[in-house]
């Protein structure tokens, strides 16, 4: 009776999760155009795609509503190089070749300008319009408020920015992006975060507004995907028809734009081309080819509208309703996910119906079940007391422990990138997992450092022995107390002290050598690929960890005397007393330190990452590291937690298998 | 059957000759001399740290054999300087943490113990199987959760989670402890008119300062030596805590000015020195309980 209900359950199960990930979404177009006056410079767009500005060669700055209607227009003496408005669309900032910036507020008027002795070539405003960052032709990079006006602080730097980006909203980053090929983040203070070197001039930036995602445009016609935590390089390629960039069309060659979810870039190219791409991957969602060269380019937060304006003055907008589809899809998935939550329920409510109905035990349980509720509530009311006391830790376990382990297996199942989406995936992560080179290679790593972790054991268990048969209480005494001593080193003072020690210059282990004359085996123990990992199993030498000491000692001494004189009388040598009464009657004490041991090495981080960072290479790597990289540095937070939970699973695994290996006979509970 | 069993036992005695008690003297000997030896090799890293910390770059590369001379003070100047700002955070979040956890586990542990409710054991093994969940599993939610509540980045990241965690092993010993204590303490202090908190507050409490002590130094030492959660939600210097400050200073003197890093070192370790120099024997007690209970 119990195998069709089984059978249904996955079935049930294994089609929605086909279902939910091949929920696509559609896009539906509708473009307009406008035609400002004059080349197009700049554009920008809020936050929502609603208000669309322009500045053109001609100096004219018009804004425009969603449906093309002129809000209003302002002219500057000279030709506009850039715009930009904040997320609302209430401040725009223009850079223009009278040699002013300006900030207009929502009706176009002017509320500050800025007055520099050149040319402004570029301008970026945060999202919440407080900041105004602005580049000259004079190597001048000045950081204005945004309400004021007031200059906060202004650099030279060593070559003119061509191209400047703001982003973050805690932590406000100022992208500058100039001539001599660098792309440089500063701190909201002026101070440098991170710097990278490109081949050639970097003409434009785009990031996203949590600063996540960036897009790099260098004068030799390469895009770039940045991270923006440290301007890492995610991935870099050329648009297939690859513009010859040369110096005097550095600001129109490649324009580029991303859009605030870090989803979609919008390229524009000096030989008329269009593309749309895929972020992640950089694959062409789109293309197409103009009449006219692109001069610039911008797409608003959610994508929703893409706006590019060319050589000709005119201005495309494309209303993707990409959101509203976005929407809609993730409507979709929503309901197939609570459809799906609600047929387990059915399906499991239906079983235990059964259960309590067909089978004995199932009858009993329901009888005690249902057993008069009022006096089970007014029990529940006479213990009050005791539901507060528990209510504080029962609150904090819930939130700190029972929610991030529920969340972790369920995000394994996404695409996760936290605030901006979750999107289901199936098991699209752990297929991803199975391919990757660098997960085997840590599950190589983390066997050994399991196994090792296992062998090292065995001092302790020595130590223990040699205390436990030192006859003079005193001296015993001490020497625990002795031995407990590396306890006071902080883990990571030893895990430092440790690479002190591998250190091929001033190392311990070098010196030694080179002291006995044998210098022949002196190396970078910790560069060398083939010395890496057993130099890390090597740390704590001789290993007689405390813990396991104080652990092993405790079962050692809780064996009863006569055992022990029994042993005597029967003539047994220390070693037979050793394996025939000691180790079977601290099984216990062996299976939990085992135990430890293995779930302590496969999470394996600290020493990994203080040392070798998980080279030379990947010859160190663990999967508890990877885990770590891959939220941390490339921001695959489902991918992370499709690692941790087949961590966690191989964890339980190897623990009951411990626990079933381990199991003695003779095993002494005492009480 | 007997006769024999004394025989040997007589036999067993007798041994007390001259010779076997030589050679009794000798494994002893033996055996201190490989401890002796088994704890110098341990506390090699150790010594070589201390007399690290008082030498400059140049004895370090030129005289590394010798001993300091003469001795610089100064590197322990710039590594008190560099480390006090982080010794101070970690003590200060370990110090909430720990009054947290102890009031808390006491609080929930009485409560399983002495009282009877409905639930309570399902309850009870649900806070058990938390131990099943490793770190792994819930690193990345956790962070993620950290940051939806707006805490990232300041102390609460760091207070919260570690009372949460050290809830789960306080609850299971606070509890195994108040169940030993026994009835009629309890009975004679409600003859005597103790309120229900009276009882928690004056007769379970002062009973279990030990294992109070014991609880709360174990937690102090966890949260102190605690690496990667600190790294992940702490971004500001001013904020961070010692295991992540220790990795994190080196910018500050460049990477090969090894004497004030020695120094920081040492300066790290000297909070835990004076805890153990006081707590020892609760910890020792602490970890040996368990050995038994294993």
């Amino acid at each position: 009776m119990r195998y069709p209900l089984r059978i249904i359950l996955v079935v049930l199960v294994i089609s929605s999760i086909f279902a939910m990930s091949s929920a696509s979404l559609f896009a539906q177009e509708g473009s307009l155009e406008v035609v400002p006056g004059g080349a197009v410079y700049g554009t920008a767009l809020s936050a929502d795609g609603a208000l669309w500005v322009v500045g053109t060669r001609d100096a004219i700055v018009n804004a425009y509503d969603d449906a093309g209607n002129v809000l209003w227009t302002f002219e500057p003496d000279s030709t506009v190089w850039s715009v930009a408005t904040s997320a609302d669309g209430s401040r725009t900032a223009v850079a223009s070749e009278d040699r002013h910036v300006y900030l207009l507020d929502a009706q176009g008027l002017p509320l500050w300008s800025y007055r520099s002795s050149r040319i402004f070539v570029d301008v970026a405003m945060s999202a919440d319009g407080s900041r105004v960052i602005a580049s000259d032709e004079n190597r001048d990079l000045i950081l204005l408020d945004g309400v004021t006006g007031t200059v906060l602080w202004q650099k030279r730097l060593l070559d003119t920015a061509d191209t400047v980006d703001i982003y973050g909203d805690e932590s406000m980053r100022i992208l500058v992006g100039s001539r001599d090929a660098y792309l440089t983040a500063y701190t909201e203070s002026g101070d440098i975060d991170w710097q990278v070197r490109y081949a050639a001039d970097v003409i434009d930036v785009a990031m996203t507004p949590d600063g996540t995602r960036g897009i790099i445009a260098t004068l030799d016609g390469l895009i770039t995907l940045i991270n923006g935590a440290d301007g890492a390089t995610i991935w870099q390629d050329t648009p297939p028809q690859a513009p010859n960039c040369t110096a005097r069309d550095r600001n129109f060659c490649l324009r580029v734009d991303i859009s605030g979810d870090g989803q979609q870039l919008l390229i524009g190219t000096l030989d008329s081309n269009i593309y749309i791409l895929d972020a992640l991957n950089g694959d062409i969602v789109q293309q197409q080819v103009l009449e006219r060269s692109v001069t610039s380019v911008s797409i608003a937060v959610d994508g929703s509208v893409l706006l590019y304006g060319d050589r000709n003055g005119n201005v495309r907008i494309l209303q993707m309703e990409a959101s509203a589809a976005n929407f809609a899809a993730q409507q979709d998935s929503q309901r197939l996910e609570l459809m799906t939550i609600m047929g387990t329920v059915v399906v499991a409510l239906g079983v235990f119906t059964l259960w309590t109905r067909r089978t004995t035990r199932g009858r009993q349980f329901w009888q005690v079940l249902s057993r008069p509720s009022k006096q089970r509530l007014q029990v529940m009311w006479r213990s009050r007391v005791a539901y507060f006391l528990i209510l504080p830790t029962l609150i904090l376990l819930l939130v700190f422990n029972y929610y991030p382990a529920a969340s972790g297996i369920y995000h394994a199942f996404t695409k996760w990138i936290p605030g901006i989406e979750t999107e289901w995936v199936g098991l699209d992560n752990f297929r991803d997992i199975a391919n990757s080179p660098y997960f085997f290679v840590g599950i190589r790593n983390a066997v050994i450092l399991a196994f090792a972790a296992f062998i090292k054991l065995a001092v302790p268990l020595l130590v223990a022995e040699l205390i436990f048969h030192i006859r003079n209480g005193i001296v015993s005494y001490t020497m625990r107390t002795l031995f407990i001593i590396p306890l006071v080193l902080p883990s990571v003072v030893t895990i430092l002290l440790w690479v002190n020690i591998y250190d091929p210059n001033i190392g311990l282990l070098n010196q030694t050598l080179n002291a006995l004359g044998l210098t022949d085996l002196a190396r970078s123990w910790l560069g060398d690929r083939n010395t890496a990992l057993p130099a890390i199993i090597t740390i704590g030498f001789p290993w007689v960890s405390p813990f396991a000491l104080l652990i092993f000692y405790g079962g050692l001494v809780a064996i009863p005397d006569e055992l022990l004189d029994a042993a005597k009388v029967d003539g047994a040598t220390p070693w037979m007393r050793f394996w025939r009464i000691d180790i079977p009657l601290i099984m216990g004490q062996i299976r939990l330190l085992t135990i430890l041991a293995f779930i302590g090495s496969l999470q394996e981080f600290q020493s990994i990452f203080l040392t070798t960072g998980g080279g030379p290479g990947n010859a160190t790597y663990t999967p508890a590291l990877e885990l770590y990289y891959q939220a941390t540095r490339f921001n695959n937070f489902g991918l992370s937690s499709a690692m941790g939970a087949v961590l966690f699973f191989a964890i339980l695994g190897g623990t009951l298998l411990n626990l079933r290996a381990l199991r003695s006979r003779a095993e002494y509970i005492p009480g | 059957m007997a006769t024999r069993l004394y025989e040997n036992l007589d036999a067993a005695a007798s041994s007390s000759s001259t010779r076997a008690k030589a050679r009794r003297q000798f494994d002893q000997t033996l055996i201190i001399g490989v401890l002796i030896g088994l704890l110098l090799v341990t506390l090699v890293p150790i010594v070589l740290m201390l007399v690290m910390s008082f030498k400059d770059n140049g004895q370090i590369y030129g005289r590394f054999w010798s001993l300091p001379n003469p001795v610089r003070w100064l590197n322990y100047e710039s590594g008190i300087s560099v480390m006090s700002g982080y010794i101070r955070n970690t003590l200060a979040y370990s110090a909430i943490s720990v009054v947290a956890v102890v009031i808390l586990s006491s609080l929930t542990g009485y409560a399983f113990a002495r009282h009877q409710f409905p639930f309570k054991e399902p309850l009870y093994l649900g806070v058990l199987a938390l131990l099943m969940i490793p770190g792994v599993l819930t690193l990345i939610p956790s962070f993620v959760l950290v940051k939806e509540l707006g805490i990232l980045n300041t102390p609460w990241a760091l207070i919260l989670p570690w009372t949460s965690g050290g809830q789960v092993i306080g609850t299971l010993l606070c509890r195994t402890f108040f169940a030993t204590l026994p009835q009629e303490i309890f009975d004679s202090g409600k003859i005597d008119g103790a309120s229900e908190f009276q009882l928690y507050s004056r007769i379970a409490v002062p009973l279990s300062f030990p294992i109070l002590t014991t609880l709360a130094i174990m937690h102090l030492v966890a949260t102190y030596n605690d690496f990667i959660w600190p790294l992940l939600t702490i971004s500001s210097p001013n904020l961070q805590v010692v295991s992540v400050g220790l990795t994190q200073f080196t910018s500050q003197f460049g990477i090969t000015d090894w004497g004030p890093r020695m120094a920081a070192y040492v300066v790290a370790t000297i909070p835990l020195l004076i805890l153990f120099m006081f707590g020892m024997r609760y910890y020792v007690r602490g970890i040996t309980a368990g050995a038994v209970k294993a």
